[in-house]
């Protein structure tokens, strides 16, 4: 069904095709020709040739497309070989009866001719040798270097033109090669008097036919050219008795032409390990290639390593780089020059040097600071939080959208840690969170010093380690708890987007709560979430409690915020996302926005894998003494959350609870 | 890299008529996209390019590929031909089912992609069109914005595909260049903001650019 290419009915000639379209520049005119060199060089590669390149044997679909299969059997020895009138398409040698791979480049040469000045050549035998077929004053919006490649194609002396398609192929690629990217020796190169030199440039240097341009093969083709000039002021119909004109012997030239060679190396990026090898470049034809080198500037950061053939090394200067790869070929003889090739390079510049660090304005409207740190020490417990601006933000100078709160009930013995994430393109997200925090604390707190249920529901746990059912009796409990505080949040949150004459969706923002208590036997928890984020209780290197479950949608970046009001209209499904746990001792609890669970915990289930837990346990190990907290532990927490990790530039926040008392490690 | 991908599709067209200098601009107009992504630190870390083709057929010219990784491809434009959108915007939907990974407990899911469509005509297979144009609409695009380039292009179908019709009135380089550095500001803002469901803002376009829808 993707490719619906059914043959029409009906096919146009080369002429009417032209009219609708004709090639305007090389480029077109290379794609226009491409197809029909493609089937040729197929031909000769064979070892065949097709003999009847000329309009006859082209014909087009109405949208322009090149009918293949007729050009196939339009062959000479093909089916539907036509009548080869076309005299102005036909190699002076074919009048004398031999057709091969130079006569069929005669032709093409032809064909150039006709796309490029709008009429074919003169026929050969009306033609003199001095004279270019294709005159510059005829084509003149075309480069030199592509008319004397058709004038190469149509040179009357057979050892002159290019031996077959395949090797004119190259030399189109070339001229396509050094128009798009010139470099300064072409330029030069490809002055008019230098013209035929200029194909030259264009099919790498070759050492076995120098004499290409030579004076004795110009004496030759004209002697062959009065014999066919002869021919025709005779009348004579019948081939005259010529002898073959000397051919130069054509060897398979040792030449790799540029459009063979990969015109770029793979992307390199600054600061991170490069290795590639150069052979690779040359594609099916690596095995050719002897030595190989490229020319690296001074202080590029790659090295060439000849022995390995490999490319590698950090690159240092970011930006587009054209490098020159100099190789020889195993064919080649040992005196012969060193070929040359441009590549391209392209380096990344490093994502760290592109981010901009911009203060936000202290005096706009819901201004928070960027970076936020406190400190909790009771007997209990020590906690610290940390939230830190994420680098897309500082890089547009926005608002830091996270948000946390953190209290304790000195006469209960009750913590409460809370952090919210402000949604990244909800624009007052960064109150939305705020108000969750500090609206939700303000409910929870007060009703945690008014004598509460919480309090009663601990007191029938008793002292000894709690049966699941009175842990499940206190999750309720708690739920109710949370789900009241999450409601205060949102109706602050709503009055406030009313004022403002915003949208809710304009404060959208997560919202996690922690609730933590040491009892006679051990520890309790119990936590509630909307969206992503989230918390867990690190027990042991193989132990994790996780405490909430992160609202994750299909792609990414997609959860669910405090402020939909759909949430609230449900109170039994909300009471469901309280989870709570009891345990006898634990290393540490953890509370965290996305922005750090993110490049932290790789999915959802890595999130529940206690792996993953000893991992960041390890992580804040490296940088803090997690058995004996001290104060200043929130900086250094701070400090750490500015660990870099690719594509997470969120704010972060990170409130990390110790136990007091209980050796943090055996 | 387990970092979330932004998947950005550009579909342009290469119909006949974009022969020329419309193709050579749009060439030119990618290339400038590339590089101003290029020196974005967000989209260099998340944006992830393909690049889809559409005249007769549709082209996979590039499969989804990061911006560190990209290389521009050969863009070819036939003699003429039809403008095959229903069958390109059927190709979309087919890379985006194999390519945009769906978030799972195992593995966070890419962003939700981005589509760009550039067309200097109408749709000329219209039955499969209406079909592809409903289907894609449910593929979970954040954004789908459709530019309609050219006196000849018509911006009445788009606006069936697309969130945001913008039209350009010549195909040139300069309109283009405009576009194009226009489709990258999107793609950063994009790619600074993703973390919500809610709607994207899309800067202010250039002069050249007027948006439509």
């Amino acid at each position: 069904m993707l490719s619906s290419e059914t043959p029409r009915a009906g096919l146009f000639s080369l002429d009417e095709t032209l009219r609708q379209n004709w090639p305007e520049d090389v480029q077109a005119l290379a794609q226009f020709v491409e197809p029909i060199l493609a089937a040729l060089v197929e031909l000769h590669a064979e070892g065949r040739f097709h003999g009847a390149v000329h309009p006859g044997a082209l014909w087009f679909f109405p949208n322009g497309t090149w009918h293949a299969e007729h050009f196939r059997d339009a062959a000479l020895d093909g089916p539907n070989a036509p009548d080869f009138s076309a005299h102005e398409y036909r190699a002076p040698e074919t009048f004398l009866g031999t057709r091969d791979a130079f006569s069929d480049c005669y032709s093409f040469g032809a064909l150039l001719c006709k796309l490029m000045s709008g009429r074919a050549p003169a026929p050969a035998y009306r033609r003199l040798a001095q004279v270019d077929a294709l005159e510059a004053k005829d084509a003149p919006k075309w480069p030199p270097a592509l008319v004397a490649l058709a004038n190469r194609c149509l040179c009357l002396e057979k050892s002159a033109r290019f031996a077959s398609a395949q090797e004119l192929r190259f030399a189109l690629s070339g001229i396509l090669w050094a128009l798009v990217f010139p470099s300064p020796e072409a330029e030069i190169r490809l002055q008019p008097e230098e013209m035929s030199n200029a194909l030259d440039i264009i099919v790498v240097p070759d050492w076995n036919q120098p004499e290409l341009f030579d004076a004795s093969i110009v004496e030759d083709s004209e002697a062959a050219c009065m014999r066919l000039e002869a021919v025709e002021e005779n009348q004579v119909t019948e081939a005259p008795e010529v002898s073959e004109p000397t051919t130069v012997p054509v060897k398979p030239r040792p030449t790799l032409p540029s459009s063979t060679i990969r015109e770029r190396l793979p992307n390199a990026s600054v600061g991170r390990l490069y290795r590639v090898e150069l052979l690779h470049l040359f594609g099916v034809h690596a095995v050719q290639v002897n030595t190989a080198s490229i020319q690296l500037p001074e202080g590029f950061g790659l090295n060439y390593d000849a022995d390995t053939g490999m490319l590698q090394g950090n690159p240092v200067r970011a930006g587009e780089f054209e490098l020159e790869i100099t190789y020889a070929l195993n064919e080649a003889p040992a005196d012969a020059p060193l070929l040359r090739h441009l590549v391209k390079l392209t380096v990344n510049p490093d994502p760290a040097s592109l981010w901009l660090n911009k203060p936000s304005d202290p005096d706009g409207l819901y201004a928070k600071p960027d970076s936020a740190v406190a400190t909790l020490l009771t007997p209990d417990l020590s906690a610290f939080a940390a939230s830190l601006r994420g680098r897309s933000h500082a890089h547009e100078g926005k608002y830091r959208d996270d948000d946390f709160a953190l209290h304790a009930d000195t006469a209960s013995g009750w913590h409460v840690f809370m952090a919210a994430d402000g949604a990244g393109s909800a624009k007052f997200s960064r109150c939305g969170s705020r108000l969750a925090c500090s609206v939700a604390m303000e409910n929870i707190r007060q009703r945690l010093t008014a004598g509460n249920e919480l309090e009663e529901a601990l007191e029938k746990l008793g002292t000894h380690a709690p049966e699941p059912e009175g842990v499940e009796k206190l999750r309720c409990v708690a739920a109710n708890f949370f789900t009241r505080a999450a409601y205060e949040a949102f109706s602050a949150i709503h009055k406030e987007a009313a004022e403002q004459k915003a949208s809710l969706r304009d404060f959208a923002t997560t919202f996690i709560v922690v609730l933590a208590r040491r009892c006679q036997e051990g520890w309790f928890f119990a936590a509630f979430s909307i969206g992503d984020g989230g918390a867990g209780v690190f027990l042991s290197p193989d132990h994790v409690e996780v405490l909430t479950q992160a609202d994750s949608g299909e792609h990414a970046g997609t959860t669910l915020f405090l402020t939909r009001a759909e949430l609230f209209q449900r109170p039994d499904k909300l009471l469901t996302r309280t989870r709570a746990v009891f345990c006898k001792d634990f290393r540490f609890l953890a509370v965290m926005t996305d922005g750090v669970t993110d490049p932290i915990f790789p999915s959802d289930a890595a999130f529940e894998s206690a792996e993953a837990w000893s991992g960041l346990q390890d992580r804040l190990a490296s940088v803090a003494d997690l058995a004996h907290p001290a104060p200043g532990l929130e900086e250094t927490l701070l400090d750490w959350l500015k660990f870099p990790s690719p594509g997470n530039h969120d704010d972060r926040t990170l409130l990390l609870v110790l136990p007091n008392g209980t050796p943090a490690h055996e | 890299m387990s970092a979330r991908r932004l998947p950005v599709y550009l579909l342009l067209d290469t119909s006949g008529s974009m022969r020329g200098e419309p193709i050579e601009a749009v060439k030119v107009g990618v290339r400038m996209l590339i590089a101003a992504l290029r020196q974005d630190p967000y989209a260099l870390e998340s944006v992830h390019l393909s690049l889809m083709t559409f005249d007769q057929k549709a082209t996979v010219v590039c499969p989804l590929t990061s911006l560190e990784a990209f290389q521009m491809p050969v863009l070819k434009c036939p003699d003429a031909g039809p403008t095959h959108l229903g069958e390109a915007l059927a190709a979309v939907c087919f890379r985006v089912d194999a390519e945009v990974r769906q978030g799972t407990p195992e593995r966070k899911g890419d962003w939700r992609p981005m589509l760009f469509i550039m067309t200097d005509g109408s749709p000329s297979d219209i039955a499969v069109y209406n079909e592809w144009s409903e289907k894609i609409r449910a593929k979970g695009f954040a954004s789908i914005i459709a530019c309609a380039a050219g006196t000849r292009a018509k911006e009445e179908p788009l606006r069936k595909v697309a969130d945001h019709v913008v039209v350009l009135d010549t195909i040139d380089s300069t309109t283009l260049g405009g576009f194009f550095k226009w489709v990258s500001s999107t793609i950063s803002a994009s790619s600074a903001t993703m973390g919500t469901t809610a709607e994207l803002h899309l800067p202010p376009p250039p002069r050249e650019v007027n948006v439509v829808l």
